[in-house]
């Protein structure tokens, strides 16, 4: 028994050590408009652990295609005051249908690097390549290693040796953007809406709040309670043994079923 | 007064009573169902967010192709103008059934548009996620969902005694989004 409890435990915990790692992976890039390349992902990923490890800066990118209209300088500062930790993060959000882009600075972050020298950055390393070439992958690498260096320049402190990005800030390739609609209902959506989930939200309660209407109250009676109050209004009206004229039991609760039909009492 | 006179006192007062209980209970109920109603138009105003939203991403991309005084550019400006001002939902409702149309033509005209053909990463979002976006916003919009709920609210009213009390005690019919009205 416990020899074949055993291998399934470590079974068990090389599937969660590597759930934790994919998960820790992700956490750095949201890429929503599936423009980034998953292994530059994973070295923004690994370079963000080893400045925030090291220097106490981490990185974040967000991608999108669109912002319906949203100003990008206000949605990034709102997305970086919802994640936590973010004095200590530098977001840079990128609109590749808009070709727009903006660089969210934490308090520390800011201190640390101010936001002229991340302006320039962004300017020299950034601009270029996302716009005119729309190389995304080269200029987030080239951004992203210029970043870096300045916060190893204001810390005073090296990252230990990497060749994190090199590579991917000397490619010249154009990588198209992906613009089919992915298969997975709210995915898509974020990448075009500034917040899918709240859309989806609304949509959701339209659709409740017009079939309750449609639906009406509910209330009314059944068709029990109809025959109970026909036979009570029998026993006090009704034909008596005594010999008093009138209905049956059964006249009056086909009446009152009448009745609650003239007034819509019916359920 | 005897006997007879206060029996019929009582029976009078008593159907007093009853039809108070009646028409108390119609506009009670009747007002509840109206505020539902009011409530689904109300929530319409959020799903035409979107429908905001995805115009906006349409201009983005249809203004680095043709001249911002393109009168398609401007149908859909204006539309979006509306959608986002102060008049009435079902006002509303009816420009979003025009921007619909007005969208769906700077579309074409756009695939169409040498400037799109030949910009790969433009014409995927003409060719594909924004009409599947605005398709999408469309549906979660539909004022037919609306019309249907007050369709059913202005039957029960109308076809009721007990609507005929609540009518009578000062509750209104739903109004109806209808496509006549604007001569959209």
């Amino acid at each position: 028994m416990r020899k074949r409890f055993i291998p399934f435990l470590l079974v068990l915990m090389v599937f969660c050590s590597f759930w934790t790692f994919s998960q820790a992976q992700a956490a750095a890039v949201d890429d929503q408009a599936a423009v980034i390349d998953v292994n530059l992902a994973g070295e923004i990923t690994e370079l963000s652990k080893l400045t925030e490890d090291n220097l106490g800066i981490g990185l974040r990118v967000l991608t999108k295609h669109f912002l319906g209209g949203a100003d990008v300088g206000a949605f990034t500062e709102k997305a970086l005051s919802g994640m936590s930790g973010n004095e200590n993060l530098v977001l840079l959000t990128v609109i590749i249908g808009e070709e727009s882009y903006h660089a969210a600075l934490g308090s520390r972050a800011q201190e640390m690097l101010g936001r002229e020298k991340v302006e320039n950055l962004l300017t020299a390393h950034f601009r270029q390549p996302f716009i005119r070439d729309r190389a995304y992958d080269r200029a987030l690498a080239s951004f992203f290693l210029a970043l870096s260096e300045q916060i190893q320049s204001a810390a005073g402190k090296k990252l230990p040796a990497n060749k994190l990005l090199l590579d991917y800030a000397e490619k010249t390739a154009v990588r198209p953007a992906v613009t089919s609609a992915p298969a997975s209902p709210v995915s898509w959506l974020e990448g075009i809406l500034s917040d899918a989930e709240n859309s989806v939200r609304n949509a959701d309660r339209y659709v409740q709040e017009t079939r309750q209407a449609e639906e009406g109250s509910g209330k009314g009676m059944s068709w029990f309670q109809i025959a109970l109050i026909g036979f009570v209004l029998y026993k006090i009206f009704g034909r008596k043994k005594d010999g008093r004229k009138g209905c049956g039991p059964f006249s009056w609760i086909l009446g009152t079923w009448g009745v609650s039909k003239f007034f819509g009492w019916r359920k | 007064m005897n006997f007879t006179a206060r029996a019929v006192l009582a029976f009078f007062l008593m159907l007093v009573l009853l039809s108070a209980a009646a028409a108390i209970g119609a506009y009670r109920g009747f007002s509840g169902e109206k505020a539902q109603v009011e409530l689904a138009l109300n929530s319409l105003a959020g799903v035409l967010e979107t429908r905001i939203e995805m115009g906006h991403n349409l201009l983005t991309v249809a203004k680095r192709h043709l001249s911002a005084s393109d009168p398609m550019i401007q149908s859909v400006v204006n539309d979006l103008a509306e959608l986002s001002g102060q008049a009435p939902l079902l006002d509303k409702a009816r420009v979003n059934e025009r921007f619909t149309l007005d969208a769906d033509a700077l579309l074409k005209a756009l695939e169409a548009s040498p400037g799109v053909q030949g910009d790969e990463r433009d014409l995927g979002y003409v060719t594909g996620l924004l009409p599947r976006g605005l398709e999408q916003s469309a549906k979660w919009a539909d004022a037919a969902q609306y019309n249907k709920a007050a369709l059913e609210f202005n039957s029960r009213l109308k076809g009721q005694l007990n609507g005929r009390l609540a009518m009578l005690l000062g509750v209104r019919e739903a109004e109806l989004f209808t496509m006549g009205d604007s001569g959209i």
